[in-house]
């Protein structure tokens, strides 16, 4: 049974190296420019190629997000970009713009993914990026998974389809609300979320109109093998490591359970539903994976977000004594705490014990700061509470 | 007079639009037109008789959705069964898809696309005319500046621009109002809106069958500007739908006499406008768009970063990595979040994490800063200095 590939969002060059370890196939990130995510700490072209060179190593896909929708005057720095990145070995590139598309195919002979922003919801909006050189298409959050299959079917594209995350409440790329809200571009990485705010109507009524909840599409795994989905995509490049480990994590442990047996599947959902839920979230829904979204997937009356867990840090390195770990909360010498590990979802539990990079002994930490603790954790364990 | 563009909602407005010169009507249609306030279902007499009255050559009816497959199907049959192609000249399309699908389907009909966002530069609105397009509706975020080098670099297009009327800013397929009030099909809702983290800005939401719709604050008026607007080789649409005749009529008599009016006449009107909408009449993107603009720009080095800073505490060393492998006597600058800037002196300070001196820096690999290094930050860029 072929197995859907797992895309997952590499925020900065360490999650994408953090979501290899917890089992995606491929990580999306995005350059200094030209990405959607302004605020990540994405990735310089060093870091590019670095990045390709474990992916290659370990039969893995690196993915560039160029998804914003360039302004005329971006056209020269673009295929200058272009130009550069066409050596380093990415595996594709994710474009919005019809323009940029041009561009890319132009200057540089890197496969092209059509990206969500694109709005992809028949099949002759598929043709025609096909006919503009597009190998896969990222569909509109709006279209069902039978749709997928139904577009797969008439034009032979590779189809990737959202299966975990935060979603735009608005068609991706039809949004301009910040624009003219805050005076920052939606579609060049400025978004301020203005949909997760809430609304006074003018019959007085206060909601969260537009709050969508977060997918999950776990529920419908077999049907992303029916439709025969070619990768599955977890939103999130300004997640946290511990989101996007989370995600890949169960999402791995899912998509392999289906493709041995069903029944292994069903039995292990209860248990990755749980361990989905317990990271920050806003709530699940299957929006329009199996029919159109319904009132059930705005959160009208927002209450923050739920979580089980707190995220205290990450394994850079480790000794067969030590590890280096960086601190995202306060962290005391003593601290009862938790670590799962790229093998392991399962939390086992440990008490801290600090040391300085001097190599003293410390009682705390404070977050972004770096330390050793004492024991060998495997790289990339992650740490909670 | 520039040629103008505009929607007409019902049959009893044509006497209101028979006293201007349109060069275009757009009609919405209930089964495919995505955002009618008052959707309007015109028999194909109605249509006849419509562009008899008006002496209409130019005719277009709206499908401005992004459809399924299975809609397609839908809104296929209903213009094969109405024979809609043989009543209307032009198809007003948002989704660049259905270009293929309107040539494949009903070839005779002039495609117009308004993308509403995006593809406002000069490789993409290229591309699309190549695919068929025969005009093009500039979304609102396209500067003067920018309309005027399009219309230049591809004199053969034509371009439309939206002079009076409402701005979405949004279009969703969810029905977040008729969710929440379980209003039945059929039934457009309406709502001016506050956010309340943005206080003062009354934004207008729109629940229609096809979804969800959210409209600036404001209206954009560019009346005011006609020094800038009449010399661009554009189709000037209004949009009065939604809003009461007399908006509709002091928008046309506007737009239609814009040349002859002077300022203190345009002034007035764009008040009368202000007025009957109950919006601020403004330009929106029109003069400028500095949606771009970034103040960590500014200083922004076009040099490539060598490495950074990963972690920084007072009292303990800092931590760097590099992103390429360096000579151990380079010399650093590092630029800060807070764009300050400090120069590093990396040979006699630099070790590995076991405190042991190093001869060469390897690329991806932490080092430590030993002692106390002044004026660098956590997430500060690392740049040659000599470059």
């Amino acid at each position: 049974m072929k197995k859907p590939s797992i895309v997952a969002p590499g925020g900065s060059l360490e999650k994408a190296c953090i979501a290899f370890d917890y089992g995606a196939d491929a990580v999306y990130v995005g350059a200094s420019e030209f990405s959607l995510r302004k605020s990540a700490n994405n990735l310089q072209l060093s870091e590019l190629t670095h990045l390709c060179n474990i992916a290659n190593q370990r039969n893995k896909r690196v993915y560039l997000a160029m998804n914003i929708y360039p302004h005329q005057s971006d056209v020269n720095n673009i295929i200058g970009f272009l130009k550069c990145i066409s050596t380093v070995g990415l595996h594709a590139l994710i474009i919005s713009d019809i323009g940029l598309c041009c561009l890319a195919r132009e200057h540089t002979d890197i496969p092209i993914h059509a990206s969500t922003q694109a709005s992809i919801l028949n099949t002759y909006s598929a043709q025609l990026w096909k006919s503009l050189g597009a190998k896969r298409i990222v569909l509109a959050r709006e279209a069902s998974l039978k749709e997928s299959g139904h577009i797969k079917k008439q034009t032979n594209l590779e189809t990737e389809v959202f299966i975990h995350g935060a979603m735009c409440s608005s068609f991706s790329g039809k949004c301009t609300i910040s624009n003219v809200a805050s005076g920052r571009d939606s579609n060049r990485g400025g978004c301020i979320q203005s949909c997760r705010h809430p609304y006074e109507l003018s019959n007085g009524e206060t909601h969260h109109i537009m709050n969508s909840k977060d997918l999950l599409g776990l529920n419908a795994i077999p049907d992303y093998f029916k439709y025969d989905v070619d990768a599955v995509k977890i939103e999130g490049r300004m997640k946290s490591a511990l989101y996007v480990a989370n995600a890949c994590q169960q999402y791995r442990q899912a998509i392999d359970a289906y493709a041995e047996s069903e029944l292994l599947f069903q039995s292990l959902l209860p248990e990755l539903q749980a361990k989905l839920s317990r990271v920050s979230n806003r709530g699940f829904t299957d929006a329009s994976l199996q029919q159109p979204a319904s009132k059930s997937s705005i959160s009208y009356d927002w209450n923050g977000y739920s979580n089980a867990i707190q995220f205290i840090g990450i394994v850079h390195q480790s000794t067969q004594n030590k590890s280096l770990i960086s601190v995202k909360q306060p962290l005391k010498t003593g601290d009862d705490i938790l670590h799962i590990t790229p093998n392991d979802s399962s939390p086992k539990k440990f008490k801290v014990s600090l040391i300085s990079l001097h190599g003293t002994s410390i009682n705390q930490a404070k977050p972004n700061q770096r330390v050793w603790i004492k024991g060998g954790y495997p790289k990339h364990s992650l740490l909670i509470k | 007079m520039k040629p103008l563009v505009t929607y007409l909602e019902h049959p009893s407005k044509i006497p209101l639009y028979r006293n201007h010169h349109f060069d275009t009507i757009i009609l919405d249609l209930p089964f495919c037109s995505i955002r009618s306030h008052q959707p309007y279902d015109w028999s194909n007499e109605e249509i006849s008789h419509l562009k008899l009255s008006m002496s209409m050559d130019h005719l277009a009816f709206n499908l401005d959705g992004i459809y399924t497959d299975q809609e397609l199907r839908i809104i296929h049959s209903t213009i094969s069964t109405r024979q809609l192609d043989a009543l209307f000249s032009i198809c007003r399309i948002q989704d660049p898809g259905l270009i293929l699908w309107l040539n494949h389907h009903f070839p005779s009909l002039d495609i117009h696309l308004n993308p509403e966002t995006g593809m406002q530069n000069i490789p993409a609105i290229k591309t699309l005319h190549d695919y068929g397009i025969k005009r093009f509706i500039l979304n609102h975020e396209t500067p003067v500046s920018v309309i005027d080098n399009i219309a230049k670099e591809l004199p053969f297009l034509k371009l439309e621009i939206l002079v009076q009327g409402p701005i979405l800013i949004q279009y969703s397929k969810r029905q977040f109002l008729s969710n929440l009030y379980g209003t039945s099909a059929g039934t457009s809702l309406r709502f001016d809106a506050e956010d309340k983290d943005l206080a003062q800005r009354m934004f207008t939401f729109l629940n229609t069958d096809f979804g969800h719709f959210m409209f600036a604050q404001f209206h954009r008026s560019l009346a005011n500007y006609s020094e800038k607007l009449i010399p661009l080789d554009c189709y000037h649409l209004i949009d009065a739908r939604g809003e009461s005749d007399k908006y509709a009529a002091t928008s046309f008599d506007l737009y239609t006499n814009l040349k002859s009016l002077t300022n203190g006449e345009i002034l007035k009107k764009v008040y009368d406008l202000s007025h009957a909408s109950k919006k601020p009449q403004k330009p929106g993107f029109f003069l400028a768009n500095n949606t771009d603009y970034d103040w960590r720009d500014e200083t922004k080095t076009k040099d490539s970063p060598v490495g950074h800073v990963i972690s920084k505490i007072k009292g303990d060393e800092t931590l760097i990595e590099f992103y390429v492998p360096l000579p151990i006597d380079s010399q650093l600058r590092c630029i800060n979040p807070d764009q300050t800037e400090a120069s590093i002196e990396l040979s006699s300070r630099i070790t590995n994490l076991d405190h042991q001196p190093i001869h060469i820096i390897e690329a991806f690999t932490p080092y430590l800063l030993v002692n106390h290094q002044k004026g660098i930050q956590f997430k500060g860029l690392l740049y040659l200095k000599n470059t």
